[in-house]
């Protein structure tokens, strides 16, 4: 359990467990993108402070107040009706943000963060007009993909104009041992107009078996030969990148580098020379997994029995009943043993003649499997 | 933990304001993120804006700290609501981030449960239990100081953090998370549907209740 969580909330099930340490995670890259801000304004307010020579003073845990409404619809109505301090506050934020913009851009080195475009949508755009001619980027022009390579899904989503451009550090540049970077992906510049593709012989295969992946590099169109690309691969639950086999690129410009044994779900990159990289490729593994029936005496209660390989312990697996109609319905779950295996106990006088079948549900690891069919013989 | 930090902070170290930043910045934005909070990054920068402004007129260690940062926060997060309810704008994506993901697709596939899922589930406990539960298990902050920052009495805020707690347990998206057996998500499955869905739940009780 995690240690946020108060000891008097008692033991949770595993499912809240789960979602509170979630709540309460390593950080991402995104949710440290505005670093350099925080620490220009740290910076810019220290040395007012020293001039200032301002005293301390203990804190009381309380602050002035000029909240008098709750933030979500349908409202928290403990908020306390607190006048405001401030009877026109509009200029008094926008004060705050130039300060703030004008503390960011004042300080030497901080700059950066605007050129990275990783500040405040408001001081962005204040430094945009301020620096704009030097190449300081608009809030409103933050393109999160960043460059043609990246996946089409990487910055694509609403309200991340910051996040997404920091979150794939290069190899080996990761701010923190739990951040899970993506390999790092091209820019134009660094890669010199080089393009580089990517593709699986299959997004969802059986676990254990191959899988290659193809990419075709290309330079202003034209396909480079003779250049050594290399696989990445990050499989589940494993916060880092790991070179995954190389190879160099035929006279088209193709490459196809296999992996002999795939157990768990993974992403792949193929990374070339002078940064390019192509974008991710998921491969989904699927446990094989077999379901057997063996009569019971009397032939009123079978046992089905269950295998699977590369699922954990504790995996799920649902029994299903196939229906007149031909859809499949949930009769019952088990978790899996040590030995990859369970074993349901079936009722041959109410499933006679049906038709059974074992689901081992995804987990992280690995997508979901379904079993053979296997008939259920009437009672003799 | 970080009353070092928050000491060196306080003198005008940088190396210890930057400690302090990076242990309580992400969760102040999941916060912001949980009560609802439009625009949490830049909530976020006009809190530590006014923290860093006032830092060496603090005094107090950890608790203290985060109780001021996550009041701070939450008063400029209502500051916000109560702006934008006087200037109303066409927003078609208010409401929607909670629900995107700052986690590339492939991260979402690899780990599992996200923040921003995680966000999104205890941002559907009723708003006082939402947000005593995120200041009690996101922002670290002991009951009594959850209580002053919302208001309420220690009693108060321990009902809010169990109902809260136990509406999440009972949560299907929450209990699917432990994969416990007996729980079936996603749409109603045709003929050879969709693994490990079933066609109804009706269905689904009436066969476990004859098996």
């Amino acid at each position: 359990m995690n240690s946020d969580l108060p000891g008097e909330l008692g033991p949770l099930d595993p499912g809240l467990d789960q979602l509170m340490q979630t709540l309460t995670s390593a950080p991402s890259t995104g949710e440290l993108a505005g670093e350099q801000t925080a620490l220009a304004m740290f910076r810019a307010n220290a040395g007012a402070a020293h001039a200032n020579g301002r005293g301390t003073v203990p804190f009381d845990g309380t602050l002035p107040m000029h909240a008098t409404m709750p933030i979500r619809t349908g409202g928290n109505s403990n908020v306390p009706p607190v006048a405001p301090s401030r009877p026109f506050k509009g200029p008094s934020r926008w004060g705050l943000r130039i300060a703030a913009a004008a503390t960011v851009l004042a300080v030497g080195g901080t700059a950066a963060a605007a050129y990275a475009a990783v500040l405040p949508n408001p001081i962005q755009h204040l430094a945009y007009k301020a620096f704009g001619f030097a190449g300081v980027p608009d809030a409103q022009q933050n393109h999160p993909g960043g460059s043609p390579s990246v996946p089409s899904h990487a910055g694509s989503r609403p309200g991340h104009r910051k996040s997404a451009p920091t979150r794939t550090p290069a190899p080996g540049t990761s701010s923190g041992p739990h951040h899970s970077p993506s390999p790092g992906q091209s820019s134009p510049a660094a890669a010199g107009h080089e393009q580089l593709s990517a593709s699986a012989t299959g997004t969802q295969i059986t676990a254990g078996t191959s899988v290659t992946i193809d990419g075709h590099l290309t330079r202003s169109g034209s396909a480079v030969a003779g250049t050594s690309v290399k696989l990445l691969e990050r499989v589940a639950n494993r916060h880092f990148w790991r070179i995954a086999g190389m190879q160099q690129t035929n006279s088209s410009g193709n490459v196809a580098v296999t992996v002999s044994v795939l157990k768990t779900n993974a992403a792949f990159v193929l990374a070339g020379p002078g940064g390019v990289r192509s974008p991710v490729v998921i491969v989904l593994v699927s446990p094989p997994i077999t379901a057997t029936l063996t009569p019971g005496p009397g032939g009123l209660k079978d046992l089905l029995s269950v295998s699977t390989h590369y699922a954990r312990p504790g995996n799920v697996v649902v029994l299903q009943v196939q229906t007149g109609s031909g859809a499949w319905l949930k009769i019952k779950a088990r978790l899996l043993n040590a030995n990859g295996k369970t074993t349901f106990v079936i009722r041959a006088r109410l499933l006679k003649n049906k038709q059974l079948r074992a689901v081992l549900k995804a987990t992280p690891r690995h997508a979901s499997s379904v079993s053979n069919t296997v008939s259920v013989p009437a009672p003799s | 933990m970080l009353d070092e930090a928050l000491a060196r902070a306080s003198a005008g170290d940088e190396a210890g304001f930057l400690q302090l930043w990076r242990a309580l910045q992400p969760r102040l934005l999941r916060f912001l993120r949980v009560i609802g909070c439009d625009d949490p990054d830049d909530i976020a920068s006009e809190t530590w804006l006014q923290v860093v402004r006032d830092i060496r007129k603090f005094s107090g260690g950890e608790q203290e700290f985060r109780r001021w940062l996550f009041t701070i926060g939450r008063h400029r997060a209502i500051d916000a609501a109560r702006a934008r309810s006087r200037r109303p704008i066409a927003q078609t994506t208010v409401g929607l981030d909670i629900f995107a993901d700052s986690q590339m697709v492939e991260d979402q596939v690899l780990d599992g449960l996200s923040v921003r899922g995680a966000i999104a589930m205890l941002a559907r406990l009723s708003p006082d239990q939402a947000e005593a539960v995120a200041l009690r298990v996101i922002a670290g902050l002991e009951t009594p100081h959850v209580a002053q920052i919302l208001g309420k009495s220690p009693g108060a805020v321990r009902v809010a953090l169990h109902r809260g707690l136990k509406a999440l347990a009972e949560d299907p998206a929450v209990i699917a998370l432990a994969g416990k057996p007996g729980y079936s998500s996603g749409p109603p499955a045709g003929p050879g549907g969709a693994p490990g869905t079933s066609a109804s739940g009706h269905g689904l009780q009436t066969l476990e209740e004859v098996d």
